[in-house]
């Protein structure tokens, strides 16, 4: 699995360029909204639990600047990714105490063959190791460019 | 979705995490993309949700969860997801009352995404 395996996930209707919200709960429910909208899921309670229980175990703003709120899901019977930025930059509890500018939310079904979920979540946190890809993604002029900076060698 | 479908359903999404946390190999992965992995945390917040469900519904999901490792499943395009057997029409209907449905044919708890 590679990156333009983990993009296959994610789509320009599940791509949010910039936020509204302003703190971790507003960026988990903007992020799933678009789910909705998109006719991914029809109620969003279930995943908003699930997204702030795992938060509650330890945050998953684990890169510099970029978090990856994730978990499994009776709601989804496919891996689905949410990508979203926000140029302020939001509290995500990171481990480094700085702001959260870049998310990738992924919402894993019960089962995955292959292993897909914790693989897209070890080339994603890898790919974002990079300080160039990330300021690349953070000015990224719309989806094309983004997913263009992401599969950059 | 009424609040005891909606206990039970996080239940049910606790015990999918809780089964990565327990696969050791699979949560020493997570561990190392930095994902914290708390196995003991997310049994005692099933264990309190449990305590949550109305006790006329609590027996019967304890007695599901013996029988089913998927004791609660959605209902897609009109077929239970545990068994995929059909579901009535009825059945998204009531829904929204307090009421705990399950599949006439497996018995599984099933609820509506
Ligand atoms: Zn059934």
């Amino acid at each position: 699995m590679d990156i333009k395996d983990v993009l296959r996930l994610t789509s320009p209707a599940l791509f949010i360029p910039e936020l509204k919200a302003t703190d971790k709960n507003g960026v988990l429910e903007e992020m799933v909204a678009v789910l909705l909208a998109d006719r991914k899921l029809t109620n969003k309670d279930t995943v908003l639990t699930m997204l702030a229980h795992r938060e509650e175990m330890g945050s998953t703003a684990v890169g510099p600047g970029v978090a990856f709120p994730h978990g499994r899901s009776l709601a989804t019977e496919d891996l689905i990714i949410v990508v979203a930025r926000s140029a302020a930059g939001v509290d995500f509890d990171s481990i480094d105490g700085e702001p959260t500018h870049l998310f990738f939310m992924l919402i894993a079904p019960p089962q995955d063959s292959g292993n897909q979920y914790i693989r897209s979540l070890a080339v994603l946190t890898e790919k974002l190791q990079n300080e160039g890809t990330r300021t690349a993604l953070r000015e990224a002029a719309d989806y094309e460019a983004f997913s263009g900076a992401l599969t950059e060698e | 979705m009424n609040r005891q479908l909606n206990i039970l359903v996080d239940v049910q999404n606790k015990e999918l995490t809780l089964r990565d946390a327990e696969d050791t190999e699979r949560a020493k992965e997570f561990e190392a993309l930095g994902f914290k992995m708390d196995p003991e945390k997310i049994r005692g917040e099933i264990a309190k949700l449990i305590e949550e469900v109305d006790p006329k519904h609590r027996g019967y999901y304890l007695r599901l969860k013996k029988k089913y490792s998927d004791p609660v499943v959605p209902v897609r395009d009109g077929h239970c997801t545990g068994c995929y057997a059909n579901v009535p029409t009825s059945f998204t209907s009531v829904m929204n009352e307090n009421k705990v449905q399950n599949c006439e044919s497996c018995g599984r708890i099933i609820f509506q995404i």
